[in-house]
């Protein structure tokens, strides 16, 4: 009698709901082995090691035994860069790195060790709060540091166009003005130098040369300006009531007589050029400045109104 | 089973796959860490001289310099003349003479930015203006005045300007504008706080007509480079430094 064949387990019918209950079923099984568990908790542990300790020895200022490849020395954690170093031993021995001798090289180096350590004794110490040049020194590098974006950023020339329109009376040439400025002698009597001044002015209206005037007059040429000089630079040497009477006459014209402290003066334009307006285009490099500049306080503006804030200032009542 | 068999055999396939790009990828990393430890290792000066770290350098440095400086000098590195920013393909070198390390130390502090290594001694004054000068007490030109420095320089070009006009500009140059301080008495500039030479006929601002050197008397001159010290890696910035020196003539070739 034929022994009845065993059911082959190909033969079985295996529904998917079948099969993924028996990977289920193995997979509790598997993970239940203790050892196994046990393995996979501590590879798993190592992997968590490893990984936070890359964080940590990687991670800016952590100490580190090593010196990274950028840097000549590390001082508490803190990079000497090579790049600095060189450019300090050229600055400082006048001669490229490989010219130096070993002696030139270390005492750079050290110097720049010291300086490292001096900084960050100077941190610790709390200089910033104490020295006011150390404070001066980081309220610029603030302002810079923030406004950084602004210098480096380059407009568009739609932008500069309109920030020209907005600020045209800023771009014009500077005005000249050119005079001989005559006054009375000293100590003579006022009416008569009154006269004399007055009488001076009408002779050169009518066309008499100003020098042979002035000294048929006996009137002195000041000097305050020589030869043609820019509005602002005249309005400072004749003084304002000078110059408004000047600047508003034209070449060859004279003025009346001015009274002044220092006695009665009568002012000859030689020449007057007028601040003429600059076009975009021969303005454009100007324009371009202010506006960074411009840019520049904003920056610096919006960063103190920031630190404001945030910041917990209080004002004593009295000072309020 | 064949059919369970083949998948297991289609998923250690594709472990293996995964596998091996990860060891790729590791390996890829290892050597590029490794390549920039060595570039970084060398004096900035040496790197030219080891053609493979040099190639290496330049072909990073490339992106480095699309990304942060092609904005201002342009990815052609030509810069603008409209803009007064520097051209960097040719010998005339503003700081320094164009070593790499020089290049190194101007992308790492920049030019009169917020660092106390920065290049920061001088600018040019803008002498169309009542104070010119920020750094001290300069005096104000006339228009005549910086007509008269402007055929002095013309003369320097090798133009014909009227003579009278030149005369006066040289004592201009030498005293009321004291542009001597910077540009030299050859007008040969100093490389060392970025005053350019007016005797060649390279122009940071402008073509050199005239009406430019005019504008830029009148206006003056000031452009700043941001520092990159701690904005990008110092393998980037020695890469950056290397590709710019790459592209001046002075470079050696690669190989």
């Amino acid at each position: 009698m034929a022994k009845p064949q065993p059911k082959s387990k190909l033969s079985e019918k295996t529904t998917p709901l079948d099969h993924g209950r028996k990977v289920a079923k193995n997979m509790f099984e598997w993970s239940t082995n203790p050892t196994r568990t046990l393995w996979i908790g501590a590879i798993g542990a190592i992997f968590g090691l490893v990984l936070a300790g890359f964080g940590l020895l990687t991670a800016k200022g952590t100490r580190v035994r090593t010196v990274p490849p950028e840097a000549v020395a590390m001082v508490n954690g803190r990079p000497v860069l090579m790049a600095d170093y060189v450019a300090q031993l050229e600055s400082e021995t006048g001669k490229p790195l490989a010219q130096a001798d070993a002696a030139e090289r270390k005492k750079v180096l050290n110097e720049m060790v010291t300086e490292e350590l001096f900084v960050q004794r100077g941190i610790e110490t709390d200089e910033p709060s104490v020295d006011q040049d150390v404070r001066n020194a980081l309220v610029n590098a603030v302002e810079t540091l923030v406004s950084v974006d602004a210098v480096t950023k380059l407009p568009t020339e739609d932008e500069l166009r309109v920030y020209y329109e907005m600020n045209r009376l800023n771009y014009s040439t500077l005005g000249v003005l050119g005079v001989k400025d005559f006054v009375a002698p000293a100590g003579s009597d006022p009416a008569t130098a009154l006269q004399n001044t007055q009488a001076a002015a009408a002779a050169i209206r009518a066309g008499t040369d100003p020098t042979i005037v002035a000294a048929k007059y006996n009137l002195r040429d000041t000097g305050r300006v020589i030869g043609g000089e820019l509005y602002f630079a005249a309005q400072i040497h004749l003084g304002k009531a000078l110059y408004s009477k000047a600047v508003a006459l034209k070449k060859g014209q004279v003025t009346d007589a001015i009274i002044q402290p220092d006695g009665p003066h009568v002012v000859f334009v030689t020449d007057n050029t007028p601040p003429v307006a600059t076009r975009f285009e021969d303005a454009r490099l100007q324009v371009l400045t202010d506006y960074k500049q411009d840019l520049q306080k904003r920056m610096q503006a919006n960063e103190n109104k920031f630190l404001r804030d945030r910041a917990d200032i209080l004002v004593a009542k009295a000072f309020q | 089973m064949q059919m369970l068999r083949g998948k297991s055999r289609r998923w250690k396939l594709i472990a293996a796959g995964i596998a091996a790009v990860l060891l790729s990828l590791v390996g890829y990393l290892s050597y590029w860490s490794s390549t920039n430890a060595a570039m970084l290792r060398l004096l900035p000066d040496s790197l030219p001289s080891n053609p493979a770290l040099y190639r290496f350098a330049v072909a990073e440095g490339q992106s480095v310099f699309n990304q942060n400086c092609a904005s201002c000098h342009g990815r052609d590195l030509q810069g603008s003349q409209t803009n007064g920013v520097p051209k960097l393909t040719d010998r005339d070198w503003l700081y320094g003479e164009g070593r790499l390390s020089e290049i190194e130390q101007i992308a790492l502090y920049g030019i009169r930015s917020a660092n106390h290594r920065t290049k920061n001694l001088a600018d040019m004054p803008a002498f169309g203006r009542q104070k010119p000068y920020a750094r001290y007490d300069l005096a104000p030109l006339t228009t005549a005045e910086i007509s008269d420095i402007v055929s002095y320089i013309e003369l320097a070009q090798g133009r014909s300007p009227d003579m009278a006009a030149v005369k006066r500009g040289i004592d201009l140059f030498d005293r009321k504008g004291q542009c001597f301080d910077c540009h030299g008495n050859d007008m040969g500039g100093d490389n060392y706080i970025g005053a350019p030479m007016l005797s060649d006929k390279i122009w940071l601002y402008g073509d050199g007509s005239r009406e430019t050197i005019t504008r830029t008397i009148e206006q003056g001159l000031m452009s700043v480079c941001p520092m990159f010290k701690d904005k990008i890696s110092p393998a980037k910035i020695r890469a950056v430094a290397a590709y710019v020196h790459s592209k001046a003539p002075v470079s050696p070739p690669a190989d």
